[in-house]
């Protein structure tokens, strides 16, 4: 991608694509045609019909005279993208950070998301762990999308909103879960638009949570191994993208997420295994009314733990 | 060894379950003690001193007071290295 700069734009603009995410009405306008295609496959659920009103963030992406992109928002320069996948992931940046900043009663964290019969799990990890080819194959055995890369999350009601933009892979996903058609190959990464996947969850509702797991594609152990509490609010807390936003610099909302929703630690690198391991603890997640978290209670004085 | 100890009042601490967060913004880190290293942590501005700590840790646990003491040596090293500890902490 290219620094920003000054180059003048090749032509006025006459595309426009008005979308509505977490509240915020966004407005991409954009004069080269390839983009507006990618643009409005990309964020083909989060479409709205509300053209008339003014947007609460607008976008421009316009052609250069050289080539390159000038991606900016509300007259802000944000950068001149070699081509139409840069040009998308500029906007898909800016985009994430300024609805941090709008809601910040949400805690936003790096994780997937998928539901089952209305329940909402995460996959979380670090980059390039595999939530994106994880959610691929968990399409495929029965879940809804929710989003694959931010999962916004009301730390009070214990529940997820949908990022339903297309689903983005950095490499194609193993045997047995080929990739369809409709695929969009940017170069650098391949986008399944959202309308395309199996099954996608756009409503604009939040889904309450019933697991969340740490996905690990080095790991070849298929197993959902159940984590304590803090270690789950700990790695909550390095994935959490807007924690100082919160109160308690965001300790609260992850304890509170973290004491009340399992978490566990899974490997996919047997990606069918894994996701089977995934769809169980899920599925019976969503089948009971309440889980009841905890182990009987203790009269007698507990044992000391190794300290650190 | 240390004397007089101090904890970092600069850190944040989150219980979570039986264990606890302990947040140090000024290095990025973010640490999880169980819930022997947080009741030291926790408790070490009050009980200011290795023996006192150990005392306290052997009437919440089912532990020798030598023992512990031993453990909370080890665990106020961890915690001095880790920057856990105001620098007002001396040792003798």
């Amino acid at each position: 991608m290219s620094p920003a700069g000054a180059t003048a734009p090749a032509r006025a603009i006459d595309r426009s694509l008005h979308l509505r995410v977490l509240g915020q009405h966004v407005w991409l306008l954009c004069d080269d045609a390839r983009l507006a295609g990618i643009l409005a496959e990309n964020f083909s659920l989060l479409r709205s019909a509300e053209t008339g009103r003014a947007p609460d963030l607008r976008y421009f992406a316009e052609r250069c005279v050289d080539g390159g992109i000038a991606v900016s928002r509300d007259h802000r320069p944000l950068g001149v993208a070699a081509d139409a996948g840069d040009a998308l992931f500029l906007v898909e940046q800016d985009l994430r950070m300024e609805l941090q900043l709008r809601r910040p009663d949400l805690l936003f964290l790096h994780a997937a998301a998928l539901t089952w019969k209305g329940r909402a799990c995460l996959l979380a990890g670090e980059s390039g762990a595999g939530k994106s080819t994880t959610t691929w194959a968990l399409l495929q055995h029965g879940l809804a999308y929710l989003s694959d890369e931010m999962s916004p999350v009301e730390p009070q009601s214990l529940s997820v909103h949908a990022y339903p933009h297309a689903l983005c892979m950095k490499r194609r996903p193993p045997d047995g879960y080929p990739l369809p058609p409709s695929t969009m190959d940017l170069g650098a990464t391949l986008h399944l638009p959202a309308h395309r996947l199996p099954n996608a969850d756009a409503r604009d509702t939040a889904h309450p949570l019933a697991a969340i797991f740490f996905v690990s594609h080095r790991s070849t152990c298929p197993v959902a191994q159940r984590l304590t509490a803090g270690e789950v609010a700990a790695r909550l807390y390095v994935v959490a993208l807007n924690a100082l936003s919160h109160r308690h610099a965001g300790l609260e909302a992850v304890a509170r997420i973290a004491e009340r929703i399992p978490g566990y630690a899974i490997g996919t690198a047997r990606l069918a295994a894994a996701c089977d391991a995934i769809h169980g603890v899920v599925r019976r997640a969503a089948s009971a009314h309440a889980i009841v978290e905890g182990g009987p209670m203790v009269a007698a004085k507990p044992r000391l733990h190794h300290p650190l | 060894m240390l004397g007089h100890i101090k904890r970092d009042d600069r850190l944040m601490l989150k219980q979570v379950g039986d264990e606890a967060l302990l947040l140090d913004i000024e290095h990025n880190l973010l640490h999880r003690l169980n819930a022997t290293a947080g009741f030291i942590w926790s408790h070490c501005d009050t009980l200011t001193s290795p023996e006192a700590l150990a005392h306290g840790l052997a009437g919440q646990y089912d532990v020798d007071e030598q023992i512990a003491l031993r453990d909370v040596m080890h665990t106020l090293d961890r915690m001095r290295a880790l920057h856990l500890l105001s620098s007002d902490s001396t040792q003798s």
